[in-house]
């Protein structure tokens, strides 16, 4: 008797499974005959939104299928993740997700603002349909994960499993399996749904020629990022070292108390007087590796964040002049334009990729023009924020490919949080298992804001700090508190230090988000991807599963009480 | 068991904690979500659209964490440059904080001024700035019907960022607005007399609001509805802005010029024609549709009440609502009257309100006449000295109130004082002087001419040469001022008066204009004139100057030669000179200036038709 016998299809109270495979039929025809009447009254979009979920929801059933199919053999591990798929499909939660998911996905682009200019629609779409996807799988695998493992304990059919042949890893790993493989179908199929629907609002009219432009440059594509070369060279260097002698002489007490940081803080400077553009001069910025046989379009995009020094006006303007490989540039009726731009804020200029030399190499001049401001008796100096504040975006991938590597790194996040629940539904009841899970979620998915939000109410705050620094921080405040007596404070600041421990324990999705490079159109370089994968989808789940192992393995199932 | 029993009791002593912890916080947390609005009690969710009202009373407690999550990816995505959501997070945050003005102001404001920004797309630009009136007028407004920092945030924007010139691009800000609104209301302000304009517009304020109250005044009109429906249209916004466009392509000098003679695209050509056709039908569409739909439209589009709006004409002069002032003005008054009536009155500045509304009149003195052309999207904003007298009697009614028993609040600063209006009077006369002398009424011009001499004298400066002199030396030395000019090169002076002649006068069709600049220019040219230092006087040698004539077609022919200005600019120009200031033009730069409009992709012969052959003469 295999493994599969033995663990029944169904959880006790689940007396037919065709009972709760009714739903999938139901959406699948209800889909279908809503695509007919809507087509033959003329309401196109509402067909094709119904089409999209007769699509997705067939799928769905087919997918489901062909997973029965490839986990026929029933044995031991391939049996258990068998049993977890039809959990899966005959559990009420995770079928209603999934169907929300479905009927949802595919009525998202009726909410767009038809006003609105079609690359943001895109963006807008690609960005809330790909979250809001992976926060419902998100959901159906922590349901599923914990109900499926808590339900097995509390009817005690686990028993029934673990008197076979079975270890309790390979038990857990059976979980994981399927989960993870029903993971990839609903993955595969919201990809595959989202593409098609950012494929038809792709051919919809643009509001002008620049809309279109940023469509097809901006955001159906995968662009990577060119920073210009940094000063460098032995002219650099000593500047530096001079710089770094001046503070010493300046201050040594100071200077000892934190070299490396000193030498930190005046090569930074070095950097920043180097991206200043001071009045009535002009400054150059090579960028490199922009090979113009790969580029594959007709333009680049130079983005930058022009800070101006006035201090006697808020988001005062920055004028300056371009020249592109030593050419003036724009040029219109044989005059050299200007541009104005507002300070502290993103732009982003159309550069002909045609300006780029054959060994791929673009100098950017950028001639400081600003006017006097009021109140003052020089122009003032632009400046652009090392790293992000001047950059070239060019294409170098497919939007295909980049979309792809999206789903692969949405999918890994699911496998993390599979074992995560696994780990918690192995020592908890299902309600706190449940809230466990959804709690390294939300601290995975928000894992900036929390720290952020953690630091300012402790007031304990230090921007780019390591995590032993703010431990080391934390410490020190924690003993000068306990000292002043001020125990409200000190209780703060240990339940910030618990905080601070548990955060760092949990991977930052946000690092490893790929959502936010499709739709804005930047490559997610297949490396990183690999790289998220195998962190993501494979170590923290291996070490999360040998904990849940761990704790399986020391749990008493025949004494447990449903707590 | 007894592992259980230790963690039972755990568990029930941290609960007890817990429920204590809270009571005992509750209270302070309540009055902080009252003192901060925060609290909206379903009663008070009256009148909220569905999905507004659902949605803050159904999250509850935690609409806070939702606020909070969404201003917190909005900042995100602002701070990296990523403002595809920015439209939607404005609107779900203040979906979930209705009552709060502060939000719906903060957000318009961010909309229309720094994500508007961002773009060097004109039209995307534009996009911005409305999505910020879009959220305060149709959604923050009608939520918060007695909040009046809305309706006076709402008039800044129309006045600052679009009738202003902080934003590079104010100029499609305003064209675009005088097209928009041209689009439906026509021009009702065009050579009209104030009292025409304002009956112009009394029939839109007065035109029934619905359409079965209509047909009740006027039955005739079924037969106009039935023929718009026989040609697939219907009665509303989408007729009236297709009868609209094909108007303005009809008024376009421009598309004269251009040979755009065609009708514009999305026009129902048949329908016109057939419009057209019928004399009577015509008449009853034009005299009692189209002002009733203009209703509407005002109404339901713009959330603008023609009562109102007529009141404000009648108040302030022929506001033309193309004019982003108008609307600004228009938005100030309602947040005044909702102000005056708050019991608070001291929570608002409205000192700042009425120094803002003086502002917005003297602005509407400078550039209130509005000359749109629809074929090549160019506003022109011409000075209308008929505000000056709105000016001043805004200004007699600000003091009056100063000086009531109610007063005018200035906020933290106590009441206001006639000091506080007057320094402003001194430039509006010397601008009103000129703008009536150039534009305007001459007796209207010398009245105020002696007004600030009066005030000049006062204040210590009756001996000035522009003071003592006539009213057309202190307008040219104030004209030089201007444009930064010496005076006492009077050939540099004449040649500056005569091209602004030219170019402010013919180049935008105003003749009088031309003659006032040209007079100006004679006068000078007359009395020698060249004292811009007290006292000193320069005699010329005629022999120096040609005959004025002379000059004016020496200047004509600079003018027309310039490469530097637009072909379309010389173009309009030559369209309205007469016959002998064109024949002043050499042939040469004839032929060069038809040989530029066939490069800029204009027909030369209707850009620079060359002047007939003189008659044969007859021996």
């Amino acid at each position: 008797m295999n493994a599969t016998a033995a663990i029944p299809t169904l959880a006790p109270e689940v007396a037919d499974t065709r009972a709760h495979r009714i739903p999938f039929w139901v959406v699948i025809i209800t889909a279908a005959a809503v695509a007919g009447i809507a087509w033959l009254t003329g309401r196109d979009a509402v067909a094709t939104a119904a089409v999209g979920v007769f699509s997705l929801a067939a799928g769905f059933r087919l997918g489901i299928a062909l997973l029965r199919r490839c986990l026929s053999a029933g044995i031991g591990i391939v049996g258990v993740a068998r049993a977890v798929v039809e959990e899966a499909v005959g559990t009420r939660l995770p079928v209603l997700l999934v169907i929300l998911l479905v009927v949802g996905l595919p009525v998202l682009p009726l909410v767009l603002d038809p006003s609105e200019r079609l690359e943001y629609r895109l963006q807008f779409f690609l960005n809330w349909s790909l979250s809001a996807s992976g926060f419902i799988l998100a959901l159906v695998t922590i349901f599923l994960a914990c109900g499926s493992v808590c339900g097995d304990i509390d009817s005690q059919r686990i028993h029934m499993a673990l008197v076979k042949p079975l270890a309790r890893w390979q038990y857990l790993l059976g979980k994981w399996t399927g989960i993870v493989l029903l993971n990839a179908l609903l993955v595969a199929l919201v990809g595959g749904g989202v593409f098609a629907t950012a494929e038809a609002i792709r051919r919809l009219p643009a509001a002008d020629a620049a809309d279109r432009r940023a469509v097809d440059e901006e955001v159906f594509t995968a662009r990577s990022v060119a920073r210009p070369a940094h000063p460098s060279g032995a002219d650099f260097d000593a500047a530096v070292e001079a710089g770094i002698e001046q503070v010493r002489k300046d201050d040594p007490d100071a200077f000892a108390i934190n070299p490396a940081g000193a030498r930190r803080r005046i090569l930074a400077q070095r950097v920043l007087e180097w991206h200043t553009v001071t009045p009535d001069a002009v400054a150059s910025y090579l960028f490199t590796g922009l090979d113009p046989k790969r580029l594959g379009a007709s333009v680049v995009q130079l983005r930058l964040k022009p800070f101006s020094d006035s201090t006697t006006v808020d988001r005062a303007q920055v004028r300056f002049v371009l020249w592109l490989n030593d050419r003036p540039y724009p040029v219109k009726d044989g005059k050299h334009e200007e541009y104005t731009l507002a300070s502290g804020m993103f732009h982003t200029l159309e550069i002909p990729a045609a300006a780029i030399d054959e060994e791929g190499r673009l100098r950017v001049a950028i001639a400081n023009r600003n006017e006097v401001p009021p109140g003052q008796d020089r122009p003032t100096s632009i400046s652009f924020s090392p790293g992000k504040g001047l950059e070239i975006l060019y294409r170098s991938g497919s939007f295909r490919g980049n979309y792809l590597r999206c789903l692969a790194v949405m999918w890994a996040k699911l496998a993390l949080i599979a074992s995560a629940a696994l780990a918690a539904a192995s020592w908890l009841g299902f309600p706190i298992a449940v809230l466990a899970s959804l709690m390294i979620y939300v601290t995975a998915v928000a894992r900036a804001f929390l720290a952020d939000a953690i630091d300012i109410y402790t007031g304990a705050d230090r921007a780019n700090a390591t995590v032993t620094e703010m431990l080391r921080l934390r410490g020190a405040v924690l003993f000068e508190r306990l000292d002043r007596l001020e125990l409200w404070d000190t209780f703060k600041t240990i339940t910030s230090i618990a905080a601070d421990g548990f955060i760092a324990l949990v991977p930052s999705f946000g690092a490893h988000d790929g959502v936010t490079e499709v739709a804005t159109g930047r490559l997610l370089p297949i490396l990183d991807t690999l790289q998220s994968v195998a962190v993501l989808g494979v170590a923290y789940p291996l070490v999360l599963l040998a904990f849940g192992w761990a704790l399986l393995a020391r749990r008493d199932l025949v004494n447990v009480s449903g707590f | 068991m007894p592992g259980n029993r230790k963690v039972t009791a755990i568990a029930s002593v941290l609960l007890a904690l817990a429920i204590t912890a809270s009571w005992w916080l509750a209270a302070g947390i309540q009055k902080q979500r009252k003192d901060l609005d925060l609290v909206i009690p379903t009663a008070t969710t009256e009148g909220m659209p569905a999905h507004v009202a659902v949605v803050t009373a159904a999250l509850g407690t935690f609409r806070g964490l939702a606020v909070d999550a969404l201003w917190a990816r909005a900042d995100h995505l602002q701070s990296e440059g990523e403002y595809f959501e920015a439209q939607t997070l404005s609107q779900w945050i203040t979906a979930l904080q209705p009552r709060f003005h502060k939000v719906w102001a903060f957000q318009a404001w961010n909309l229309a001024y720094n994500i508007s920004v961002a773009t060097q797309v004109p039209a995307e630009r534009w996009g911005w700035v409305q999505r910020g009136i879009g959220l305060l007028r149709d959604q923050g407004i009608p939520l918060n019907p007695r909040s009046p920092q809305l309706q006076m945030e709402l008039g800044w924007i129309f006045h600052n960022k679009i009738a202003g010139k902080g934003d590079k691009e104010h100029w499609y800000f305003k064209a675009s607005l005088a097209r928009e609104i041209q689009e439906f209301l026509g021009d009702m302000t065009a050579g009209r007399t104030t009292d025409d304009a304002i009956l112009m517009f009394r029939r839109v304020a007065d035109a029934p609001a619905t359409l079965d109250e209509l047909l009740a005044k006027v039955p005739d009109l079924q037969s106009g509805l039935d023929l718009i429906a026989k040609h697939g249209a219907k009665p509303d916004e989408a007729f009236l802005r297709m009868l609209g466009r094909s108007l303005m392509q009809a008024a376009s000098v421009d598309a004269r010029i251009l040979g755009e003679n065609r009708l514009p695209d999305g026009v129902n050509a048949p329908l016109l024609a057939a419009i057209r056709s019928d004399r009577d039908v015509a008449g009853l569409i034009f005299d009692h549709l189209v002002p009733h739909l203009q209703r509407r439209v005002l109404e339901d589009r713009y959330k603008m009440e023609p009562a109102a709006m007529l009141a404000n004409m009648k108040r302030y002069g022929p506001l033309d609502w193309r004019h982003a002032e108008s609307h600004g003005i228009y938005w100030t008054e309602q947040g005044i009257k909702i102000g005056r009536e708050l019991r608070r009155r001291e929570d608002n500045n409205e000192l700042l309100i009425i120094r803002s509304r003086l502002h917005m009149l003297a602005e509407l003195m400078l550039t209130g006449r509005v000359a749109y052309d629809a074929a090549s999207h160019r506003v022109d904003l011409l000075p209308d000295p008929r505000f000056a007298a709105s000016y001043e009697r805004s200004l007699e009614d600000a003091l009056a109130l100063i000086n009531s028993e109610e007063g005018v609040s200035a906020g933290e600063f106590g009441l206001a004082e006639e000091a506080d209006l007057l320094e402003g009077y001194e430039t509006f006369l010397n601008r009103a002087v000129i703008v009536e002398y150039l534009y305007g009424d001459i007796a209207a011009a010398q009245n105020h001419f002696v007004k600030l001499r009066m005030m000049a004298e006062k204040l210590g400066r009756g001996e000035d040469p522009m003071y003592t002199s006539t009213i057309e030396s202190f307008i040219a030395i104030r004209i030089a001022e201007v444009l930064a000019i010496d005076v006492s090169n009077l050939r540099q002076f004449l040649d500056a008066m005569i091209r602004r002649a030219i170019r402010e006068g013919l180049g935008k069709g105003n003749y009088a204009a031309f003659n006032r600049y040209l007079s100006i220019a004679e006068a000078a040219y007359e009395k020698r004139y060249a004292a811009s230092t007290p006292n000193a006087k320069f005699v010329l040698e005629e022999a120096k100057l040609l005959p004025f004539p002379e000059i004016v077609a020496n200047s004509y022919a600079s003018v027309m030669g310039e490469d530097s200005l637009s072909v379309m600019e010389r173009a309009r120009i030559w369209v309205c000179s007469t016959k002998p200031l064109r024949e002043t033009v050499p042939p040469p730069v004839l032929e060069k200036l038809r040989a530029a409009a066939t490069k800029a992709g204009l027909d030369p012969d209707r850009a620079f038709p060359a002047p007939p052959p003189p008659p044969p003469e007859d021996d």
